[in-house]
């Protein structure tokens, strides 16, 4: 049996409901992703992937786009093992996550440049 | 209590060789498709250059003009990837590991090998006598 | 009580990579721990967009030098599914060989490491004395004795004769009774049994509700393994999940144990299955979209997210190794037990730090 992969996209407002429907119907967190959009003339915004899983191996990842700089509610509260993948995220993309339970403070990986995937990017090229 | 599981090879390792060997005098087992070292044949190889730009670790130089081609030897990973793109298949592997390195301040590091010399061109043919 | 604050690592013995932890003690008993990584960060998936997509298997393969192999099978696997590239049948029984034989190798390393965390120095060296026979055939097929450079997008670089096979096989199979003389002793000495059972119990609700994959999921009585979703030739091999109820070190070790011989197995059915000339397919284009790719290492699942935009240089590539998700519960199983059984618990999730931080 193949597991399906799906991607849903999502509201950033409403991602602690989505993700609390998710741990009500049995899902677990697999992982979190994410991504630098950098396009000429507008300014970078990072798309987030949240990716869970059932029994069954059927993945659901929640996907949604917040421009660089903003906030972002920790899921922690509701998946308490998600805070090493929230530390490693807010410390490589210019995103700020509130409220992890077990907050590194920027300490987790120590690197030479602040926010290395911010600075790096890669521009989507001209179709 | 006393249980005889480890017994049965504790004394059999009583009576057997050693399993390791006493490299480097004695040198280490190879196959005929070890990854040793990377070898280059400058007799057919052109020089172009595609081996220093697809290498993943930045290890090989190449220079066009001199006819010469030059590898760091602690850069490179002998991954094979150079032996693959070569469009006139003239690097290769060698299944022996190059000797141990002391000296990576005195260039010993960097492997440099050189083309044979241009053949001097004919000189040209003698004008049309008027 | 007074309560004592003890670093364990970055450097210890026991720990085969660096891996830190505070642990708070009261006496001998450890109360809380707080892990700190990120010591051997290397950056690996900033180079993703930097390097040409064909050339990048090989940075890829090196995030790890135990699972190497199966990190460049995911992310070959990875781009082949963006691109919609059809791999040979031959190629993909000889990625299963290698992925099989690679899981042999980890398991013994792991089997080796462990009897040093628990004091019984001899049965770690008989247990790597028999790896040595592993990575002579990796060396004899592939060139390399643990990293191997031989897969690539589109199929694989080496070809192995039918005959050679046959006759790796049959080298196996001898190996198997010499390994199982050695796993007998993890699984009836008394001393190992004293040390390892009952120690670091993990019910099966909290391993699937904290994120444990691999043999520490499976050791709880979660019969989870990621090849049963058929990936590359697995589809038609004939094998269930190696499950274990108990939950503790000596479940977990039995479950490895196992799992080396239904490799094995599995390897005597590739060779009986195999068929087809071609070992590599032509790629054409460049990969322009994404997917998750899920795969099976030798400690759990392991999940590669790629993403091409069109060039020859992919836009990300993220590697979620298991072990990153086994931390939280390796944190759980350390609350209330002995400082000395420390090592032996954090051992028992099978740490490999240089996969958790690429």
């Amino acid at each position: 049996m193949t597991g399906s992969s799906e991607i849903v996209a999502v509201n950033p407002e409403n991602l602690l409901k989505e993700v609390q429907v998710l741990k009500d119907g049995g899902w677990r967190l697999v992982q979190m992703c994410g991504r630098t959009v950098a396009q000429e003339g507008t300014p970078n915004r990072v798309e987030l992937s949240y990716s869970f899983d059932n029994a069954d191996y059927n993945l659901k990842t929640l996907r949604f786009t917040v421009p660089e700089g903003s906030e972002l509610p920790s899921i922690t509260q509701i998946y308490l093992v998600g805070f090493l993948y929230e530390n490693e995220l807010s410390e490589q993309f210019n995103v700020a996550i509130k409220g992890i339970a077990i907050d590194f403070k920027g300490n987790l990986y120590k690197t030479a440049v602040r926010h290395p995937f911010a600075k790096f990017t890669v521009p989507v090229p001209k179709k | 209590m006393f249980s005889m599981a480890m017994l049965k090879t504790t004394i059999a390792n009583l009576f057997r060789k050693p399993a390791t060997v006493l490299y480097p005098f004695v040198p280490g087992k190879v196959y005929a498709n070890t990854r040793g070292e990377v070898m280059n044949d400058t007799d057919s190889c052109i020089f172009c250059g595609i081996c220093q730009r697809r290498c993943p670790a930045n290890a090989i130089t190449v220079n066009r003009a001199a006819k010469e081609w030059k590898i760091e030897r602690l850069r490179c990973i002998v991954c094979g990837n150079c032996a693959d793109v070569c469009p006139k298949k003239c690097l290769s592997f060698d299944n022996q590991y190059p000797k141990p390195l002391a000296g990576y301040e005195k260039g010993e590091n960097v492997k440099t090998l050189h083309g044979k010399p241009d053949e001097p061109k004919p000189p040209a043919a003698p004008a049309n006598p008027a | 009580m007074k309560k004592t604050i003890l670093p364990l690592g970055p450097q210890h013995p026991v720990l085969p990579e660096p891996l830190s932890f505070d642990l708070v003690l009261e006496n001998e008993k450890v109360i809380e721990a707080v892990p700190s990584i990120g010591y051997i960060h290397r950056g690996l998936e900033l180079l993703a967009p930097k390097k040409e997509f064909t050339d990048y298997v090989y940075v890829a393969e090196r995030i790890c030098g135990i699972c190497s192999f199966i990190h460049g099978l995911g992310y070959c696997q990875a781009v082949e599914q963006v691109m919609k590239t059809e791999v040979p049948e031959r190629a993909q029984y000889l990625r299963v060989f290698w992925s099989e034989l690679s899981r042999v190798h980890s398991h013994l390393l792991w089997l080796g490491l462990a009897a040093d965390a628990f004091g019984f120095e001899n049965l770690f060296m008989q247990t790597w004395r028999l790896r040595e026979h592993v990575l002579g055939i990796f060396e004899k097929t592939t060139g390399g004795r643990v990293i191997f450079s031989v897969c690539k997008v589109g199929g694989v670089k080496k070809n192995i004769s039918d005959e050679d096979l046959k006759a790796m096989v049959t080298g196996l199979e001898t190996l198997a009774a010499e390994i199982k003389t050695t796993t007998d002793v993890f699984l009836n000495d008394y001393s190992a049994k004293q040390r390892l059972c009952g120690l670091g119990v993990l019910s099966k609700e909290d391993a699937w509700h904290l994120g444990a994959v691999g043999p520490v999921l499976r050791a709880s009585g979660s019969s989870t393994d990621v090849r049963m979703t058929g990936y590359a030739k697995y589809g038609e091999l004939d094998f269930a999940p190696v499950v274990e109820t108990a939950g503790d070190c000596y479940a977990r070790c039995k479950v490895r144990i196992r799992e080396i011989f239904q490799s094995i197995n599995l390897m005597r059915q590739v060779c009986g299955k195999i068929k087809g000339e071609a070992i590599e397919a032509k790629i054409t284009g460049m990969p322009d979209g994404e997917c998750f790719m899920r795969l099976e290492q030798p400690r759990g699942e392991v999940v590669y997210y790629v993403k091409g935009n069109g060039t020859k240089f992919l836009e990300r590539f993220r590697v979620r190794t298991p072990t990153f998700a086994n931390i939280p519960p390796a944190i759980v199983t350390l609350k209330g037990s002995q400082l000395a059984d420390v090592p032996t618990l954090l051992l028992s999730i099978d740490p490999c730090i240089s996969c958790t931080e690429r």
